[in-house]
């Protein structure tokens, strides 16, 4: 960590979450194994950024680093250089541990087990409401969590806030979630997998939702996807990964007009499309997958990244 | 029209839970010829695994009756030569093979139970049929859990054909897969359904995966059977409401694709519901 770099970050005001050259090993039987390679990317406020990649491709470890809730962080080996509004929290756990569910929230793909089956909705908000604000009195967490509830369309706040999670329906718990996470106005939200384990219907109402309430709200998302339909219609920017490596870097409009790297191309075509009826053909594994990062015009790291 | 393979006449399945009465499955008929795919769309509680487990006797309807051939799938034990003619595809393949037995353990026992081929012939028709799933024939030895996803899927695949079955019915099977992974399996099982003829049930909630795969398609909302038809005419002009909210909430990837989507995409209402 430059001194001289860090003053840069500092300067640049506009950008929520930086991480730089993030590699992360973890001991195996024949020396560590190394699952990211030097990521580097970028949110800026008020960006939806997504970070697209198939299973393994580290995508979800890069989410758990940023919210200090990787497991086995303490046997992993994680150097490079990651910064919440120009503050490192690589290392620093109890500053993450105090930024999460304030600064920081995240949404799961399952929001019925992310949310706490022993706790009432409104329980729950309260605890949140806390992370912000500990002298927060019971009658104005009461009067937060209906709002909050009442900006996801959620019409009976009160039955809700009364309920357990199983009492709800899949796609009110999502809503639920999308509440709890965005009550405190964080500065960055972590969407991990959002509304894939709801049905389509279902999903597309509850991300048109999140997308409205981020709006009007300004906050920035790093948004985790295996889903390039859902990319597509969400995120302004994006990132593809593949095994610990982002190997391109476009706008949304830049990347689905125009995607260059033979690892995205081969995504794409291997996506069954609406409008053809035809079962997809399979492009088989290539070397060139492997191939380096393509960065669309205009889309820079904004600091040179080192290492 | 040849007669149906497997016809559904008028099913209806009513569960009780929690004291009150849940119609799973509303008064549905639908024929599913020989040599077709034919896809059953639906969301969660659209009735569509319920009528899976009618189809495999997993259970039987509370009205109506399902023919295979003809013959009607009764209340008592079905016979051996049924349990081989139909098999099943799930979705999660991890659960759906043993994890105590290999691989070859697995696809041998269909040939054992039924009785298929020489005893002394059956080491290498596990063989052949890994190697039909594009799987080396050393798989055999090996556990579902050291495998991919993609693996065990085809391993199911193996499985499901060591009987020589006429009708497969797949429930969600490339749902888990990644993207490069599911093109590939779904190649594969087109491939196998030409080769052998087969007849295949396909239960999904993928339009796209519909329209690639399917001749026929039966879409249900809530139990009820809501349109049915040819893919090629249902896709150029759905009928029934939920049809079109369906296409319209598909994340799409291109700009034609986005382009024929939208034109049954209303307003998305984000109302709960």
């Amino acid at each position: 960590m430059q001194g001289g770099e860090s003053m840069q970050v500092a300067a640049d005001e506009s950008i929520v979450l930086a991480i730089r050259d993030l590699h992360l090993a973890f001991p195996g039987l024949r020396g560590p194994v190394e699952v990211l390679h030097g990521v580097s990317l970028h949110v800026r406020r008020g960006e939806k950024v997504a970070l697209v990649g198939e299973s393994g491709s580290g995508k979800s470890t890069i989410a758990r680093l940023v919210l200090g809730l990787l497991q086995d962080r303490g046997v992993a080996t994680v150097t490079g250089s990651l910064r919440l509004k120009s503050r490192e929290i690589l290392g620093d756990d109890s500053y993450i541990q105090r930024a999460r569910g304030d600064r920081v929230a995240m949404i799961f793909q399952d929001p019925v087990s992310a949310l706490n089956p022993a706790f009432t909705v409104l329980d729950q908000f309260r605890e949140v409401l806390r992370r912000a604000n500990p002298m927060i009195s019971t009658a104005e967490a009461s009067r937060r969590a209906r709002a909050a509830l009442t900006d996801v369309h959620l019409h009976e706040p009160d039955r809700v806030l009364a309920s357990y999670v199983f009492q709800l329906s899949g796609g009110m718990s999502q809503r639920v979630m999308i509440a709890l996470a965005l009550v405190n106005g964080p500065d960055l939200l972590v969407a991990d997998e959002p509304g894939s384990s709801l049905d389509v219907t279902v999903q597309a109402r509850t991300l048109h939702l999140m997308d409205d309430l981020i709006g009007r709200l300004g906050t920035s998302v790093l948004f985790i996807s295996h889903n390039l339909g859902v990319v597509r219609e969400f995120a302004g920017r994006v990132y593809v990964i593949y095994r610990g490596r982002i190997v391109e870097h476009a706008t949304a409009a830049q990347l689905f007009a125009d995607a260059r790297h033979p690892y995205t191309r081969a995504l794409l075509s291997a996506i069954p499309k609406l409008d053809e009826a035809h079962v997809p053909e399979a492009p088989e594994q290539s070397p060139a997958f492997a191939d380096p990062l393509i960065e669309h015009e205009g889309c820079r790291e904004p600091l040179p990244v080192h290492g | 029209m040849s007669d149906p393979l497997l016809s559904v006449e008028n099913a209806t399945k009513r569960f009780r839970t929690a004291g009150h009465e849940v119609v799973a499955l509303a008064d549905v008929s639908l024929a599913v010829e020989p040599g077709e795919c034919h896809a059953i769309i639906g969301e969660s509680g659209s009735g569509k695994s319920t009528l899976a487990g009618l189809i495999l006797g997993l259970t039987q309807p509370s009205s109506g009756s399902i023919r295979f051939k003809g013959e009607t799938l009764g209340a008592r034990r079905r016979p051996l030569r049924l349990k081989r003619a139909i098999q099943l595809i799930q979705q999660n393949p991890l659960s759906a093979l043993n994890g105590r037995r290999t691989v070859g353990q697995s696809i041998r026992l269909g040939l054992d139970v039924h009785r298929l081929g020489e005893r002394s012939r059956r080491r290498e028709r596990v063989a052949e049929l890994l190697a039909e799933v594009g799987l080396p024939a050393d798989y055999a030895a090996r556990t579902p859990r050291g495998l991919s996803g993609g693996e065990r899927q085809r391993v199911a695949i193996a499985r499901a054909l060591a009987c020589e079955p006429e009708l497969l019915v797949l429930d969600e099977p490339t749902s888990a897969l990644d993207v490069l992974v599911q093109a590939r399996v779904l190649n594969l099982l087109m491939r196998t359904r030409r080769e052998h003829g087969l007849t295949y049930l396909f239960i999904t909630h993928d339009l796209a995966v519909v329209r690639g795969i399917a001749d026929r398609i039966s879409v249900f909302e809530r139990g009820r059977l809501v349109e049915a038809g040819s893919t090629d005419a249902i896709f150029a002009a759905p009928r029934n409401a939920y049809t079109r909210r369906l296409l319209g909430a598909v994340p799409v990837v291109t700009a034609e694709e986005a382009r024929y989507r939208d034109r049954f995409r209303a307003e998305v209402d984000v109302e709960e519901g």
